[in-house]
């Protein structure tokens, strides 16, 4: 059964179990494919997905009902992906001295991966990769996750305008990538 | 022929909303026309399709759903889980007062200030050894005084890295090594999952293509103590690439000691690392409490009868249980008459200076401008931390400290974290510690067995209320009648919290003077 959990919050009637129960039904998914896009390593993608909504849970008491619940998780998810891909920055760092586990290249996707994709897929998705981050993050939220200039815009904690820009920008830089064919495969 | 240009074409593409017939008729003219469009459009329709994610969305089983929500339940902290709405949003008013609002509001505050708190233990060190208090690590250990730390890098534990007199005399090892760097300490919990003597822990790490062990891993004692040792080369230049690598424990930490040498030193840094290893201590935080603030990633220490109060840009570190940085502060008189008040400036951008040097002379030369105040310590380096500036000054009744620490993450170029506190002047003395070990505390991450706290967002926080006073009985009321409790919520109306002005006046800092 569905619950309005913006509802039950309001009133201060949803219980752990319905919180967790409704955050994993509705953003477990949409936050391990964020993890999985941004940090390309399925098991990272896993941790983070769900460490993500024990931090929402955790912290719904800060959410307003009725604003944008979507929004809000995803800005979490953001955060523990950036997070987790600046401590895999300081843990390659360390390999350096001393290996603790394979170095992971974030860019390739595995050969699996790659198979059922086309080349005119794997170009598309290797230009992505070639983005700055702030312009590769609106394309991935705008396409990969369907969301709209605005709601990018709660996420990222800018102006619609601004990231409407961004998107703008990365597609001339997409095309330039693609027509000029300069991306290495 | 198409009416509208390529600029117009590409908007229509990108946005979100469908085009009504007149303006797609003459989309589609266009594209017709116009090749280089047609490709810009091909790539819209491309991702649109959302075959070129390579990394295909996880569709959960109602199984697979609920072994998830088993997962996190028993993670989940048992606190008011519902939702808070309405309040004044400090943050906000923290953004258009800005710094200066808060130097002026740390002027008038300098007059009522009083605390208490916990003061870490020290240990001596040993001849040619320098005593490191493993503040940021968890861990305390002596090193030779020949070698300076360099950086802290925080990971899932802290590495400590080290420069050696090797710097002097011979080119660093990079890549293999960081530039600075020719010994390290790493740090790191104990997995409860992963249990691992310490030569076990050295046989997992040293499993390195570029390393070639020429000795151990072996288990040996130091001074008591389980440890391990190896001996391996590494790929930097001859004579210079051996390593000597050494793990042991503290109760809840595995550490490993690294240090770059000839074969002919190979004895020297055995023997060097064995007195680390030997002087190892576990770093007891009782007393303090470790905060997780919003606003930016660092975790942050404070004496535990201390809260956190976070807007994103700045923290403030206080012994009130309110923040004082506000009008809103007002209706609710402090319930502790002269608070410490310590506040972080975690987002500067480039307002004070791009070192904690001139942070700190910024700091002071703005204060200046406020207040009369006398020097007790010019801004000075800490002898021991890098990246760590300190200063104190005095006025009649208070000591005002100054600090700054440059960014704890040395992957990103950020500006330091500047520290501004004032206590009553006879705390002079023990809050010179307390304030260096929070800014420290920037530079750690983990601390076995001490729970994290979320700093208190300014939305959050809500006064407390001021108990009624007592009521005399009415004359033949029975004394003892059983009293009923009081329902706040009837009683106390809410607070209108005044609003501010959105005057906010452009800072602006004076050009810093050379000191003599």
């Amino acid at each position: 059964m569905t619950i309005n959990l913006d509802y039950l919050l309001e009133r201060k009637q949803a219980t752990e179990d319905q919180i967790v129960t409704y955050l994993v039904a509705h953003f477990y998914e949409p936050m391990h494919h964020l993890a999985l896009t941004i940090l390309q390593e399925p098991l990272a993608a896993d941790d983070v997905a769900q460490e993500t909504l024990l931090k929402a849970a955790n912290r719904i008491h800060q959410y307003e009902p009725h604003s944008n619940l979507k929004a809000w998780v995803y800005r979490i998810g953001l955060n523990e992906a950036r997070s987790y891909l600046r401590k895999q920055k300081a843990r390659q760092r360390m390999q350096r001295w001393f290996k603790r586990e394979t170095v992971v290249d974030t860019a390739v996707p595995s050969p699996e991966t790659q198979a059922i994709q086309n080349e005119r897929d794997q170009k598309l998705w290797q230009a992505v990769n070639q983005l700055p981050e702030k312009h590769r993050l609106p394309i991935l939220l705008r396409y990969s996750h369907n969301l709209s200039a605005p709601e990018i815009a709660e996420i990222l904690q800018l102006p619609p305008g601004t990231v409407r820009s961004r998107l703008h920008y990365a597609h001339r830089q997409l095309h330039h990538l693609l027509t000029q064919d300069t991306v290495t495969l | 022929m198409s009416t509208i240009n390529h600029k117009q074409v590409r908007a229509w593409l990108e946005s979100e909303h469908t085009l009504d017939s007149k303006s797609e008729a003459a989309l589609q003219d266009h594209l017709q026309n116009c090749a280089d469009c047609r490709a810009y459009a091909e790539m819209i329709a491309q991702f649109k399709e959302g075959s070129w994610n390579p990394f295909p969305r996880q569709r959960l089983t109602q199984a697979e759903s609920q072994k998830i929500v088993n997962q996190i339940r028993p993670q989940l902290r048992r606190k008011n889980m519902t939702p808070k709405t309405g309040f004044f949003n400090l943050s906000s008013a923290l953004g258009l007062i800005g710094l200066v609002a808060i130097v002026g509001l740390f002027a008038l505050m300098i007059a009522q200030l009083n605390q208490t708190a916990v003061a870490p233990t020290s240990t001596t060190a040993a001849e040619n050894y320098v005593q490191y208090d493993g503040w940021e690590t968890g861990a305390a250990f002596q090193f030779p005084d020949t070698w300076r730390i360099t950086d802290f890098e925080i990971d899932n534990g802290v590495i400590v890295m080290f420069a050696t007199p090797l710097n002097e005399t011979t080119a660093p090892c990079t890549p293999f090594l960081a530039s600075e760097t020719n010994a390290a300490a790493w740090v790191l919990p104990f997995d409860p999952a992963i249990p691992l003597t310490p030569v076990e822990f050295l046989a997992r790490y040293i499993e390195v293509d570029e390393l070639s062990v020429q000795e151990g891993p072996e288990a040996i004692m130091v001074d008591g103590r389980s440890a391990a040792y190896t001996l391996a080369e590494i790929p930097c230049n001859a004579p210079f690439n051996q390593m000597t690598v050494m793990t042991s424990e503290t109760e809840t930490q595995h550490v490993l000691f690294g240090l770059r040498h000839a074969p002919d030193a190979a004895e020297a840094a055995r023997t060097e690392l064995e007195n680390m290893i030997g002087s190892l201590a576990e770093v007891d935080y009782t007393g303090w409490q470790l905060w997780q603030p919003e606003g930016f990633l660092f975790t942050v220490k404070t004496p535990q009868d201390w809260n956190v109060f976070d807007t994103l840009k700045a923290l403030q570190l206080t012994t009130s249980s309110q923040p004082m940085w506000s009008s809103y502060a007002e209706p609710n008189p402090q319930p502790q008459p002269n608070p410490v008040n310590m506040n972080l400036f975690h987002n500067l951008n480039r307002q004070s200076g791009g070192t904690p040097q001139d942070v700190v002379e910024q700091q002071i030369a703005q204060m200046e401008g406020e207040l009369t105040m006398q020097q007790v310590k010019p801004p000075t380096a800490h002898p021991l931390i890098p990246g760590l500036v300190t200063a104190v000054y005095t006025t009649e009744d208070t000591a005002v400290f100054f600090g700054a620490l440059a960014y704890p993450r040395n992957t990103v170029s950020r500006d330091p974290i500047s520290a501004m506190a004032t206590v009553p002047l006879d705390q002079l003395d023990s809050f010179d510690d307390i304030f260096e070990r929070v800014l420290r505390s920037l530079n750690g991450y983990y601390v076995v067995d001490v729970p994290i706290r979320d700093t208190i967002r300014g939305s959050e926080y809500m006064p407390t209320a001021t108990p009624l006073p007592p009521t005399l009985p009415a004359p033949g009321e029975d004394t003892l009648a059983t009293p009923t409790p009081i329902d706040f919520s009837t009683v106390l109306t809410p607070t209108t919290p005044t609003p501010f002005p959105n005057t906010a006046t452009p800072i602006s800092f004076p050009t810093p003077t050379a000191r003599p």
